[in-house]
């Protein structure tokens, strides 16, 4: 019985009647999987739905379980400018012409940025999951693309991000990466966070961390999250948001 | 070289839904090499952004090229 994916239950309704081209009075619908949003993306889960035709009325199969990715995200690699699934119930094909232009654009227009900070370079595109894209760069002058501390990748990123907010119909997410700049940086954010958590650890007071942007600090977050003598939190505002690790309470 | 006037564009002019309307005249001041930037009245949300993210993300990569000579650039948003 076909399965569908979805950030909500509704998502994943629409999108699989579309692929059935079925009104949605025609089938029968299962929930599979109610789907969560996660908290700061960590958790998050699809919701899966199985549908069954009214027609030839059989009984769902409901034992496909979260499987998250695995197979839309490798057919949607393959074609990186298909278009968009579904994020509302109401995706006409000029919604669908829409997303697939812009997905086309949007990489034109990083590389057209590129060029001018003087680092041209070359770019694949991914869809890591639904309307998750994952834009590889590739160049003679990472150092020039990067920035100091990442800060012109994740200008770029941002831009990127907001062109296709306007452009595109359906909401996309994007993440740059430079060479192996962001695999780099995380390691580096987990050693810091480590030794961040020793120090809050060995002082008995809070240690705060340089302000960083929101995907870095979620790294920060998730890192210590399982730590039994540490925990951490963010403070201050954008774009100065900085992450706190303090040590935990002890229980008496 | 890299001409700045012209990353500006590249980098406004995708995000404005009146690319027409976008003037940008260059000046040299004392200290500064200054690029005014206007766009279309209904674009100006669009070029700053919530809390000015979109505008310091432009000069973020604006400011990131080299320019001969010890003069700055600044890129002014004028309303």
């Amino acid at each position: 019985m076909p399965t569908f994916e979805g950030s909500t239950i509704q998502a994943a309704i629409q999108k699989g009647l579309t692929h059935l081209d079925l009104p949605r009075d025609a089938v029968n619908v299962e929930v599979v999987a109610e789907g969560r949003k996660g908290f700061f993306g960590i958790g998050r889960k699809p919701a899966i739905v199985s549908l069954t035709a009214l027609a030839q009325q059989t009984t769902s199969v409901a034992a496909q379980s979260a499987a998250p990715a695995s197979a839309p995200a490798a057919s949607a690699a393959a074609k990186p400018a298909k278009p968009a699934q579904p994020a509302h119930q109401t995706m006409t094909p000029e919604h669908r012409r829409a997303d697939a232009v812009a997905l086309k654009t949007v990489q034109r227009y990083l590389l057209a940025m590129a060029a001018g900070v003087q680092a041209p370079a070359t770019l694949t595109m991914k869809r890591a999951a639904k309307n998750h894209l994952t834009v590889q760069l590739q160049t003679a002058k990472p150092g020039l693309l990067i920035g100091h501390h990442g800060k012109t990748i994740n200008a770029m990123q941002y831009l990127g991000q907001v062109y296709l907010n306007h452009h595109a119909h359906s909401k996309f997410n994007l993440l740059l990466n430079v060479g192996e700049y962001r695999q780099r940086r995380s390691g580096i954010l987990a050693r810091l966070a480590e030794r961040t958590a020793r120090e809050a650890i060995a002082t008995g007071q809070p240690a705060m961390l340089e302000p960083m942007p929101a995907f870095e600090r979620k790294q920060i977050h998730a890192h210590l999250a399982n730590s039994r003598h540490v925990v951490t939190y963010s403070e201050g505002d954008e774009p100065r948001r900085y992450v706190v690790v303090a040590p935990k309470p002890r229980i008496s | 070289m890299t001409d700045v006037k012209e990353l500006i564009l590249t980098i406004v002019q995708p995000l404005v839904t009146y690319p027409d309307d976008i003037k940008l005249v260059e000046r040299e001041t004392e200290r500064f090499h200054e690029y005014d930037l206007q766009v279309n009245h209904e674009d100006i949300g669009r070029i700053i952004g919530k809390h000015g993210r979109v505008a310091q993300a432009i000069r973020t990569i604006v400011y990131s090229v080299k320019v001969p000579g010890n003069k700055r650039v600044r890129l002014n948003i004028i309303e």
